[in-house]
């Protein structure tokens, strides 16, 4: 690994100074799941490293006239085990659950794996599912943006070099219940090869709103709003699921055209459906 | 949707280098003033527990507890060649090796006894718990310790040293006959499945793996064995596949090629079935790959029988599953 230089900030305030006063040249560290291994294989060589694991106003969940907001360095262990998360947006705890290992999962952190920006990111389907917005602070000010605009493809992001990320602001719709899967080729330390997270709002036994985020199966985890339009106004039964198990091959078949893992992905996806559907079932009844 | 299946395989296995190869391990056992014994042996443990096998046959062997036992092993600065941890042979061979120096040694003390003892051959002595004793008389009895001593001041080594090698014989190279190993171990393992028809992933459930191994002088050490190479076939069956292009490995991390995590290890119930095996120390024989065959084949008959289609090259991905079930309904459609 090349000599790097390191800063600690304690306050939110030194590291926007540092990310000013270093440009394009600093990089933000946090959890360093994914940066420390960027860092070995060459992929980035910064002059220095801004660790922001010690601004204790980087952490924590809070939950704010219906909405969630998320600080940037908490960890996936934290938000999977959240009170909070776990009774209003399970589809996020079910998603940072099957993040890598024990140790990733410790150590990773919701903000980096946004702006890590990978097709695979394991949270991200389930912050884009919620309506996700990113808060980002720089010297020059504030502002918010979707994370589906915050998003441009694969490894990249809308966010400039002076920038951090704060925060995420989650949106559930009230009462709503939801539900996450993620398809790897093992139990853990896997890479979603299909991810999806899906929110319901029932009224009686019809659904009244409904939102569809999918992953790895895009350069970046988008919103399926084509399926959420089928799926407002219907019965919640059998017949509506097979609909919507069906229209989702079809998204998929359109969004993966001929890339090797098409054939594969356009089926596979039934069963991921199927499966976030079963835990919206579970839940739904509780 | 989600379908189970059970699928049984059942292997033989030829231990030992095989085919007249050379097949030799060699041991030296000494016991010492205070009662103790020190065994060197060649064999490498690499966490399958032959440094516990050894000094347990060891033990028993010379008659006192195993906590008089110092085994040093695998350093080539002062242990005799014991050929390779592989084959399934440490148990088997380099056991045989340690049971024979030990058994020498044994009689050098044997010998030495007769005489205090004051019996007229050694045939009518043995040692047990730490002391040499007449069978038909076993009041009359003596420390191994205070014998050992006594030995050596009188100018006796009470070092044994030993080789054991394994029978085999060579094929008729043209035809390929013969019989190249001895023993052979057996095994059959059951698999329980769970196979998803939608994504094509393969959960497996459990496996049931019973493997006569002649005698197990470790029970604890022999189911794990059983539990890490049923790991490894779970592995082979479902996930590892060293991936090459023009002659260059695309996999070669442990990030990419893929072996089973512990939430990917199905519950494991070993079951021992013990034989006796004339030529094995104590009976035994090795049970390291013979763990690992059955499992692959038993979960491959487990997806057949959850789902009806043959898997027929390894590993049996979601992908493979998949396509073999879609083109099991077109020919039925």
């Amino acid at each position: 690994m090349q000599k790097v230089d390191y800063f600690r900030p304690e306050t939110i305030e030194e590291a926007l100074e540092l990310l000013a006063a270093g440009r394009e040249e600093y990089k933000i560290l946090a959890g360093g799941t994914d940066l420390v291994l960027h860092l070995r294989e060459r992929k980035v060589s910064p002059k220095a490293l801004v660790d922001i694991t010690h601004i204790s106003a980087l952490k924590g969940i809070r939950e704010e006239e219906g909405k969630i907001i998320i600080k940037a360095a908490t960890t996936f262990t934290e938000v999977a085990s959240s009170t909070i998360v776990l009774e209003k947006i399970p589809a996020l705890a079910d998603a940072c659950k099957v993040v890598g290992s024990p140790q990733i999962r410790n150590q990773g952190t919701i903000g980096g794996n946004i702006v890590n920006a990978s097709p695979a990111a394991d949270s991200v389907p389930a912050l884009v599912l919620f309506d996700g917005v990113a808060r980002l602070t720089s010297k020059r000010g504030t502002r918010e943006i979707l994370l589906t605009e915050l998003l441009q493809g694969v490894g990249k992001t809308a966010i400039e070099p002076d920038e951090l990320l704060e925060e995420v602001i989650l949106t559930p719709y009230p009462g709503s219940v939801s539900g996450f899967y993620k398809l790897g080729r093992r139990n853990a330390l896997a890479i979603a090869r299909i991810s999806g997270a899906v929110e319901l709002v029932f009224a009686g036994s019809k659904i009244a709103k409904a939102r569809v985020a999918l992953g790895s199966v895009a350069p970046n985890p988008f919103r399926a709003t084509e399926l959420e339009q089928f799926l407002n106004g219907r019965e919640f039964n059998e017949e509506t699921k097979e609909e919507l198990i069906a229209l989702a091959k079809n998204l998929v078949a359109d969004k993966l055209g001929s890339r090797a893992s098409a054939p594969y992905k356009r089926e596979a996806i039934a069963g991921v459906m199927r499966e976030i559907l079963n835990r919206i079932e579970q839940r739904r009844g509780r | 949707m989600k379908k189970r299946g059970i699928g049984m395989a059942s292997i033989f296995y030829g231990t030992g280098y095989g085919n007249g190869f050379p097949d030799v391990s060699s041991a030296v056992v000494e016991i010492h003033d205070d009662g103790s014994a020190t065994v060197l042996t060649g064999a490498a443990d690499c966490g399958q527990g032959s440094n516990t096998v050894l000094a347990q046959i060891a033990a028993e062997e010379l008659g006192i507890p195993i906590e008089k036992i110092t085994l040093i092993s695998a350093d080539t600065d002062c242990t005799p060649d014991a050929g390779t941890t592989a084959a399934t042979r440490q148990t088997y061979t380099s056991g045989n090796a340690v049971k024979l120096a030990a058994a020498k040694a044994k009689k050098i003390l044997l010998d030495f006894a007769a005489g205090v003892l004051a019996v007229n051959t050694i045939d009518g002595l043995d040692i047990k718990d730490g002391y040499v004793y007449v069978k038909t008389f076993p009041q009359k009895r003596i420390s191994v310790a205070e014998l050992a001593s006594h030995a050596r001041f009188k100018g006796n080594r009470l070092i044994g040293e030993a080789s054991f090698t394994t029978h085999s014989t060579m094929v008729d190279p043209e035809t390929g006959q013969g019989a190249p190993y001895y023993p052979y171990a057996f095994a059959t393992q059951i698999a329980e499945v769970e196979v998803d028809t939608e994504t094509g992933k393969v959960e497996v459930i459990r496996i049931v793996a019973a493997h006569d191994v002649g005698r197990a002088i470790n029970k604890i050490a022999v189911e794990g064995q059983i539990q890490g190479g049923v790991a490894q076939g779970v592995g082979w069956a479902l996930t590892e596949e060293v991936e090459l292009k023009n002659g260059q490995i695309q996999n070669p991390s442990f990030t990419e090629y893929l072996i089973p995590t512990a939430l990917d290890v199905p519950e494991v119930t070993p079951v021992i079935v013990e034989t006796y095996e004339e030529t094995g120390p104590y009976g035994a024989k090795g049970v390291g790959e013979p763990a690992m065959l059955p499992t692959m084949p038993a979960i491959l008959n487990a997806i057949y029988n959850a789902v009806g289609v043959r898997i027929t090259e390894l590993p049996a991905t979601p992908e493979k599953i998949l396509k073999a079930l879609k083109e099991k309904e077109q020919k039925n459609a």
